[in-house]
Formats: structure tokens, C-alpha cells, sequence
């Protein structure tokens, strides 16, 4: 049955392969990690995390149904955890009335489309990327950010209506 | 929203998409062969946070068993009915003391022989052994069965209170200690402890020999008295 492949190009009943996987999802998981981050290092690095720790257990992940599902969980997952802890920083800073002391160069001035995602929450900021930038569909956003497919359509819906009015203004 | 595509949808892929870096920004072959040391270094941890896990359950396993064999309060020893002698097993926390009544305490025959005294009807009669306790009973005996006859002249039967004479072997869980009662006078024949158990012999004397067998954590203790012409054993396990 060799000639039986699943949508992601690969041989549903063999082990899926660590550095195809990898050649095949690392650069479209950055991507949609960068805007839901804003920061690509920051998707770089936690989509290289998920990988690591997926590399670490491959005998069990190559078996999964979706291996791609499960690392871009994990990468969702490191995502969700840096956003808490810029949060924390920020309240710590808050109560401290103290200013952050800025020594890297101020960055580019972002579009108004990036400074109205800025302002989104989270989940929508990720169920937009996912959907939007990976072409995701929504069964599968609801997968890595492990929702239901009706909160992940709340979510987008969400998003949708407050980026409509950025875009509509614009035109 | 799947269904609900629309050209603000594409609108909003386009914008969103332009903000992520391009594909060919991203070098996949490259980062994973810059990834490749962590890579290994991940796994190799991750091998060995299992094995020190399982090493650690296993541990427990063994330390758990080792437990559990050191303290077999758990275990009773069921005898058969005719097995002669071993004593049921009693957990060794608890302390225990069996005392053997006096007229029971050297196996006798169990045939009763009636003694006749000429010229009266006199019968002495042995005591028997089936009311003796469980924990204490001698195992061997070397065999005196010396009935005990009612002085002539002495109408009416009478039940004897002293010990004949013989060799009687005492047995604990510590070890075993073998006595030789003869004359009144008692006789340390042999003591041997049980594996794992050292011997103490604590009273040696014609009247009293008390030896304690002890591994450490339990003791066993066996003493033996002559009391009014019997033998008054005494078997406790701490």
C-alpha cells in the first residue's frame, strides 16, 4: 500500500520520518507562530522546542495520527506560556511604577493591521494565525490550541470582526 | 468560518501572511542541522530520565520485598492434624507467651495403661495429650512411659502431676533447644538456632535452663523450670 499517501504527502501506515516532518512543517509553523507572537525569534524558538521535545520521544510521536498536530501543540503550548510570563513581567513592572530600561534599537513601526493584532487576545491573536497564515481549518486550530471547534470559531469570529473594521478604515 | 470564506478572508490572509517571514526566510535543512547536537543531547536526557525512573521503582520493588520478607507476620504455618510437633508460626511483633500445663508437657504414650495393684482395684491413669496448647509442644520425646502407681494400700484412682523422666526438644522460631529431665534434675542436652539467629544461653542450671535465640530484631526465648517435680516450659517469641 505504498502508493496510499495521506494529505501531508506520507505513507499512513509507516512511522513518519523526523527530518521530513521537520523540512516539511518547521518553516509554515514559524510563520504562523510570528504573527500570532509578533516576535519571530520567539516562534523560532518555541517551534524548535516542540521539535526537540519530539525528537526526544519520536518512537511514540512517528506513531500518532498527526505528528505535525501534536508538535505545533506543543509549540501553541510554549507560545501560550511565554505570553504569561511577558504578562507577569508587565504587572511586575506596573506595581514597581518602574520604567523598562530599552538598549536594543526601537523596532520598525509596525502596520496598522500588525498594531490592531497586537491588540487582540491571545487566542483569537493565535486562532488567526493558525487559520489564517498556516491554512489550518478549524477542526485542526482546534487541535493545537486543544478547544473545541465551536470556541476556536467563537475565536476567529472574534477576531474577524475587530481586524474588519482595521481593514475597512483603511480602504 | 470555513464555509463563510469570503474576500475579507483573503484579505486578512494576505495582510496577516505578509507579516510572517518569507518561506525561503526560513532555511529548514539549515536550522536542522544547526538543531542537531541539541537534538541528540534532548533525547539522550530524556533516556536517561527514564532509566533513572525505572532504576528508581525498581528500587522501591526490592526495598518493598526486602520488607515484607523480614517481617513475615503474615505467614501462618498450617500443620496437618497428625504432624507431631512444629508450633504455629505467630507474627513476630507481637510477644506471645505459651505455657504448657504441667502434666502435658512430655509426650506420653497415648494408650492408657491401667496399672492393677494386687489384691486392690486401684488404676492409675495417665493424663492425655489432646488438650495441650498450640504453641509450645515439645517435638520429640525420647520415650519413659512410666505410669505412676497409687501406693499399695491406697484405695481409689489419682492422677499424677510430675514429669517421668526423658528427653524432651522445645522449639521456637529462633531454634530449638533439647532438655533431659531425669532424677528431677534437668539436663541441657543440645541447643541449635535457626539460620540468621545467634544463641544466648541466659540459665543452666538442674532446676531452670532459659536459652534466647536472636537475630537482631526478634528473639525467641525458651526456658524450662522444675516446679513441684514437673516441668513448667515456657516459650515466647518478641
Amino acid at each position: 500500500m505504498g502508493d496510499m499517501l495521506d494529505a501531508a504527502g506520507r505513507d499512513p501506515d509507516r512511522p513518519a520520518d523526523f527530518d521530513d516532518t521537520f523540512r516539511r512543517w518547521w518553516a509554515p509553523m514559524v510563520r504562523s507562530l510570528t504573527v500570532a507572537s509578533g516576535d519571530s525569534e520567539v516562534a523560532a524558538d518555541c517551534v524548535q522546542d516542540a521539535f526537540m521535545r519530539a525528537y526526544a520521544r519520536w518512537r511514540r510521536v512517528s506513531r500518532l495520527d498527526d505528528p505535525p498536530g501534536w508538535i505545533r501543540h506543543v509549540a501553541v503550548n510554549r507560545l501560550r506560556d511565554h505570553f504569561r510570563k511577558t504578562t507577569r513581567g508587565r504587572s511586575a513592572f506596573e506595581r514597581l511604577d518602574a520604567r523598562a530600561i530599552t538598549t536594543s534599537p526601537e523596532p520598525a513601526p509596525p502596520s496598522d493591521l500588525a498594531a490592531l493584532l497586537a491588540q487582540l487576545p491571545p487566542q483569537q491573536r493565535i486562532a488567526a494565525a493558525l487559520f489564517y497564515v498556516e491554512d489550518l481549518d478549524v477542526h485542526q486550530v482546534a487541535n493545537a490550541m486543544q478547544l473545541s471547534d465551536g470556541a476556536v470559531k467563537y475565536h476567529l469570529h472574534a477576531a474577524r470582526q475587530t481586524l474588519r473594521g482595521a481593514l475597512e478604515a483603511q480602504s | 468560518v470555513n464555509d463563510e470564506l469570503d474576500p475579507l478572508d483573503e484579505t486578512l490572509a494576505r495582510g496577516l501572511g505578509a507579516l510572517a517571514p518569507a518561506e525561503f526566510e526560513l532555511d529548514a535543512d539549515r536550522t536542522l542541522g544547526a538543531l542537531r547536537p541539541a537534538l541528540r543531547r534532548a533525547r539522550l536526557q530524556r533516556r536517561v530520565a527514564t532509566a533513572t525512573t525505572a532504576l528508581g521503582l525498581l528500587a522501591v520493588v526490592v526495598a518493598g520485598a526486602a520488607v515484607i520478607e523480614r517481617h513475615p507476620g503474615s505467614k501462618v504455618d498450617v500443620q496437618a492434624r497428625d504432624r507431631p510437633t512444629r508450633p504455629t508460626t505467630i507474627g513476630p511483633l507481637r510477644s506471645t507467651t505459651t505455657r504448657v500445663s504441667t502434666s502435658t508437657s512430655t509426650s506420653v504414650p497415648r494408650t492408657i495403661t491401667p496399672t492393677t495393684v494386687p489384691d486392690h482395684r486401684t488404676t492409675t491413669t495417665l493424663p492425655r495429650q489432646d488438650n495441650q496448647g498450640p504453641g509450645a509442644r515439645p517435638v520429640t520425646t525420647t520415650p519413659a512411659p512410666t505410669p505412676t502407681t497409687t501406693p499399695a494400700g491406697q484405695r481409689g484412682s489419682t492422677t499424677t502431676t510430675t514429669t517421668p523422666p526423658g528427653t524432651t526438644t522445645y522449639v521456637a522460631i529462633g531454634g530449638r533447644v533439647t532438655i533431659r529431665f531425669a532424677a528431677g534434675r534437668l539436663t541441657l542436652v543440645s541447643r541449635i538456632a535457626a539460620p540468621g539467629y545467634a544463641i544466648d544461653l541466659r540459665t543452666n542450671t538442674a532446676s531452670e535452663i532459659e536459652v534466647r535465640f536472636s537475630n537482631g530484631r526478634n528473639e525467641s526465648r525458651i526456658r524450662v523450670r522444675v516446679k513441684d517435680g514437673a516441668l513448667e516450659p515456657e516459650i515466647s517469641q518478641t
